[in-house]
């Protein structure tokens, strides 16, 4: 009896296949959706007073105080309020940094994260690509020539 | 043609009339050519007393039928080399073509996958924003412009503003 297979993978096949394969690894390397993602949102408020008096303000850590002066203007950034959780495909965050200001953060398929920024009824919304390591930044004028800042970091 | 040729043909009754006659004339004047005459005559009735006779073992309609499709088979491989010849080049072009397009639609379909809406916001309509990405701070930025703080998170009691500031 012959046992021998009746068909053999051209070479074309065979660099099909490995396409592919290659295709499927890096869909599951690198656009996969992590399981669990860790989200931080950090609320800050961007002065040029170099003495703030307000209420409940700290200093805000010195690698991400550089970070927003080197992009921004205002001489002193201090944290308001900080908040994180973890979010998943499943479970949505909402992080709350103040009595009007909420962070909802929604993980979307594609290794996306969808953010939104609620503060006094109003809602901005940003989609943040989970592979990069870059922290998404919600900011806005404040009164007295001053900003506040949302600062969304994952990890 | 020869005098030996035209003896050859006049046994073999090849030559018209006008040439019959002149060798004829020729064999009765020459004794060396009326020897070769009778040589080449003997020789004839020889070969045709000798010859054996072949048999086909088909018809003959059936054995030329052979020859010809042998013929034709022939023909048909000498056709198809040249073609073969060349294609041999599109033998790697219309996979490869196949592969490279199939790895365009890949390529597009993840590229779209991770970009598809993002580097987008939705903001209020009575609201301007702009967006902007820091390569060297790894920070993708929305900055919301709102003079009169309308908008800002951050309380008044924080701030420490007095309440006429409201």
């Amino acid at each position: 009896m012959n046992l021998k297979p009746t068909s053999n993978l051209s070479r074309w096949q065979i660099l099909v296949l490995l396409l592919g394969l290659g295709w499927g690894f890096y869909q599951c390397t690198y656009a996969s959706v992590p399981a669990e993602t860790r989200v931080q949102a950090v609320l800050v408020w961007g002065t040029n007073e170099t003495q703030p008096t307000g209420k409940g303000l700290k200093e805000l850590d010195t690698k991400l105080r550089e970070r927003l002066a080197n992009i921004f203007k205002w001489r002193n950034y201090l944290e308001v309020s900080r908040n994180n959780g973890n979010v998943t495909t499943s479970k949505p965050q909402t992080l709350k940094l103040s009595e009007d200001c909420v962070v909802e953060v929604k993980i979307l398929p594609e290794n996306l994260a969808e953010v939104k920024f609620i503060s006094k009824g109003k809602t901005i919304a940003r989609r943040h690509p989970l592979g990069k390591t870059e922290a998404l930044v919600l900011g806005g004028d404040d009164k007295n020539n001053t900003a506040w800042f949302v600062v969304v970091s994952f990890n | 043609m020869s005098t030996e040729l035209k003896l050859q043909a006049r046994l073999d009754g090849e030559l018209d009339a006008r040439e019959a006659r002149e060798i004829d004339a020729l064999v009765e004047q020459n004794a060396q050519q009326a020897a070769l005459m009778q040589e080449l005559s003997w020789t004839k009735a020889a070969i045709a007393a000798g010859d054996v006779e072949v048999a086909l073992p088909e018809t003959r309609e059936f054995y030329w039928s052979k020859i010809a499709r042998a013929i034709e088979a022939e023909e048909r491989k000498a056709a198809t080399a040249a073609p073969a010849e060349r294609s041999g080049w599109l033998k790697f072009f219309y996979p490869a073509t196949g592969l490279a397009a199939m790895a365009a639609v890949m390529f597009v379909i993840s590229g779209s996958r991770s970009n598809d809406g993002v580097d987008t916001e939705s903001v209020p309509e009575d609201m301007n924003a702009v967006s902007f990405r820091s390569e060297a701070e790894k920070m993708s930025v929305v900055y919301v412009a709102d003079e009169y703080g309308s908008f800002s998170p951050v309380g008044q009691e924080v701030k420490n503003e007095p309440e006429a500031d409201k």
